[in-house]
């Protein structure tokens, strides 16, 4: 379905002559589905057309669903722009519905270099291409065409200026990140996690990831040692003492860490799926990134 | 204590959408007329109202009294919250989320307002009130089994079987997708279809009841489960395991040999995992594997009233003892630790006891108001003793 998805996309594209038959609309001009997204896209247009983005902030981009007004706005769209390979399960109907209503849409995972997750029991691309800067430089380039073909009456040239600028940005970043996490030292560059989306992000600045399962609220309320092996043995196989982990009780964690398995540890969070409210730490996607790398270099330098 | 089915789900299979294999692409179609869409403001946004994500399963034991007064112990907070008054009950069943109760009026469906949702390599997990959400019109004991898209609830008195739409039902409203007769033992969703099971064998239908492919033979079915492959029926010859709609079924019988007396009645197992177990009459117990397609017989020393398989790395069984005892084992029947004979006065007394395992715990109701917390990873370890005031008790957000 991903992959019928992604083909549909691509015949839009392809056909290239739709948008100058789109009719006029009162509504948003581009709507797009993740707040990520959301934010590169309304950094690219600026103040110029009316960026409508579906996903709330601190949202779970897998599972959210929209008003029947928002589904008649991406059907009414210039332009609808979505993560794509499977990420937002709840949307994909809609998408559908735009794509067969004509409108135009841009999915990141057709652009972005696609890796692969697997486990014993499911395997396929995995969405979160977003933990690695140099993957959103293609996405803007992406960006950056779409917009500017299919957005009537775009002032091209603040669109190409607003591309390179934020293009600019995002080398910045990366080369920082790489600075950064370099300095951490190889053998230190481990992320021991729960989280499942930061595949990219090892792959790009040479992390290794260890999974792990961290015991919930039900487990931890009475806890014997055969409860935190796991934990333990991937603490002790990372060599690192910290984990990225959402927990909901983590000052519990780490004390029943170190009074069944003498095991000391620090427990940070880390942003993931979705941006935050502008106060919160991660309002934009280069906010969003900076936080995560503080927190990565303050957990792990030596 | 009320007679009970036991919890089963199913990883959210890829919906088959049908993409046009040729878009009509040079077609200016207008714009649909949202100024006149005045409604549309009010369809609330995200997946549930009033729902939230949470970094860990909501995990809750839903008591519900003969007397029908339903109540949630939250396992994380120890919190325990009034859900609702439904009459008297005579039957209890769940699929992990919502709790189906025989009472005079119906069947009423509870939404705990836990439950979690299988992508792929992760999981989601979610709360939101619990409340009771409907009352179908349906009688005698039920079975109720789901996807992410529809609810399937089996009046067993009736010989019915009705489809509801999952996610009207929890936000409280009754959408039937589909009604229709089966005197089946089970009827559990699969994708777009539904799995019968009755004494034609097991064969797809459709929301209506139309069958979608011919019986495959299930002499004398007992029980179905949703496992991380499938959905599996036991039979007298073995096991039928449906993996998708468009799927062939699959037969797996037990094997050559296999003393008639040991055949599996009801199997048993953390949601999400393939392995599920069975007690083999006074043998020991089964252990069903659908993603190998293999049934293994584990003699044990004792002979057992109720096994769940765990399939954790260590591949743990929780089983209760015809003595009384709750058994943490391995995969050879090895006994790990026990507990003292805790639930002898239950059976005794001719109940059913249950057992619902998840990642790290066992709920064992005693039926005296409490229910046993066994860790079965530290030798059947009682790590807490919950009071639910319940003579049936269900474990959500599995």
């Amino acid at each position: 379905m991903r992959r019928a998805l992604a083909a549909v996309a691509s015949a839009v594209l392809a056909a290239g002559v739709l948008a100058a038959c789109a009719p006029a609309s009162e509504g948003p001009r581009i709507v797009v589905t993740t707040n990520i997204l959301g934010d590169v896209v309304e950094t690219l247009v600026g103040e110029q057309v009316e960026v409508a983005t579906l996903m709330q902030p601190n949202a779970d981009p897998h599972s959210f669903e929209i008003s029947a007004r928002q589904a008649a706005d991406m059907e009414a769209a210039d332009l609808v722009v979505a993560n794509g390979l499977g990420l937002e399960e709840g949307l994909l109907q809609h998408v559908e519905t735009a794509a067969d209503a004509g409108v135009p849409i841009t999915l990141a995972g057709d652009v972005v270099e696609v890796l692969e997750y697997a486990t014993e029991d499911a395997s396929g691309p995995d969405p979160h291409w977003w933990t690695d800067p140099t993957q959103m430089v293609a996405v803007v380039d992406a960006l950056e065409d779409a917009i500017a073909e299919h957005v009537d009456g775009i002032d091209a040239d603040a669109l190409a200026d607003a591309a390179d600028d934020y293009r600019g940005e995002l080398e910045a970043l990366d080369a920082d990140l790489e600075t950064r996490f370099d300095a951490i030292g190889a053998d230190r560059r481990v992320l021991v996690t729960n989280h499942h989306v930061f595949g990219y992000l090892a792959e790009r600045y040479d992390f290794r990831i260890v999974g792990a399962v961290i015991p919930g609220g039900s487990t931890l309320a009475a806890p014997s040692a055969s409860d935190l092996d796991d934990l333990a043995a991937a603490i002790e196989e990372a060599g690192v003492p910290v984990i990225f982990a959402e927990s909901s009780q983590p000052d519990r964690l780490i004390q029943v860490l170190a009074e069944e398995v003498g095991v000391d540890v620090r427990v940070e969070s880390l942003f993931t799926e979705s941006l935050t409210e502008p106060d919160g730490g991660a309002g934009t996607y280069l906010e969003l990134m900076q936080a995560n790398a503080d927190r990565i270099e303050a957990a792990l330098a030596p | 204590m009320i007679p009970r089915h036991r919890a089963s789900r199913r990883a959210a299979s890829a919906l088959a959408v049908a993409v046009p294999a040729l878009l009509v692409l040079a077609a200016c179609t207008s714009a649909p007329d949202a100024e006149s869409d005045d409604d549309a403001d009010a369809t609330p946004h995200g997946f549930v109202e009033g729902a939230s994500e949470h970094e860990e399963p909501q995990l809750g034991l839903v008591g519900v009294t003969a007397a029908g007064d339903v109540t949630m112990l939250d396992l994380l907070s120890e919190e325990t919250a009034a859900v609702g008054e439904i009459g008297a009950v005579t039957h209890v069943a769940d699929d992990g989320r919502f709790v189906a109760a025989t009472t005079a009026d119906g069947i009423a469906i509870v939404d705990s307002g836990a439950w979690t949702v299988e992508h792929g390599d992760h999981n989601h997990y979610y709360r939101a009130h619990p409340h009771v959400a409907a009352t179908i019109e349906a009688d005698g004991p039920a079975r109720i089994a789901s996807t992410e898209l529809v609810t399937v609830v089996l009046a067993e008195g009736a010989g019915e079987v009705v489809v509801l739409d999952r996610g009207d039902l929890g936000q409280g409203t009754t959408t039937e997708l589909g009604r229709f007769d089966a005197d089946a033992v089970a009827a559990v969703p699969l994708g777009d279809a539904i799995l019968v099971a009755d004494a034609s064998g097991v064969r797809l239908v459709d929301h209506d009841g139309d069958a979608l492919t011919e019986p495959t033979a299930c002499t004398d079915p007992t029980d179905a489960m949703q496992t991380r492959v499938g959905v599996a029926v036991t039979c007298a010859e073995g096991a039928v395991l449906a993996t998708a709609a468009d799927a062939p079924l699959e037969s797996i019988p037990y094997p050559a040999g296999t003393d008639p007396a040991t055949v599996a009645t009801a199997i048993d197992g953390r949601p999400g995992r393939p392995t599920v177990a069975a007690v083999a009459g006074d043998a020991g117990l089964w252990l069903l594997d659908t993603r190998e397609r293999s049934w293994t017989l584990v003699p044990t020393q004792t002979p057992l009233v109720r096994v769940a398989a765990v399939d954790d790395a260590d591949e743990h069984v929780v089983a209760i003892a015809a003595d009384g005892r709750v058994l943490a084992m391995d995969a050879t029947g090895a006994v790990l630790g026990a507990t003292e004979p805790l639930l002898a006065d239950a059976i005794a007394s001719d109940a059913t006891p249950t057992i619902d395992v998840d990642a790290s715990r066992a709920y064992v109701p005693v039926g005296d108001g409490t229910v046993l917390e066994i860790d079965y990873a530290d030798g059947a370890r009682i790590a807490r003793t919950l009071e639910v005031a319940g003579d049936a008790v269900t474990e959500v957000g599995r």
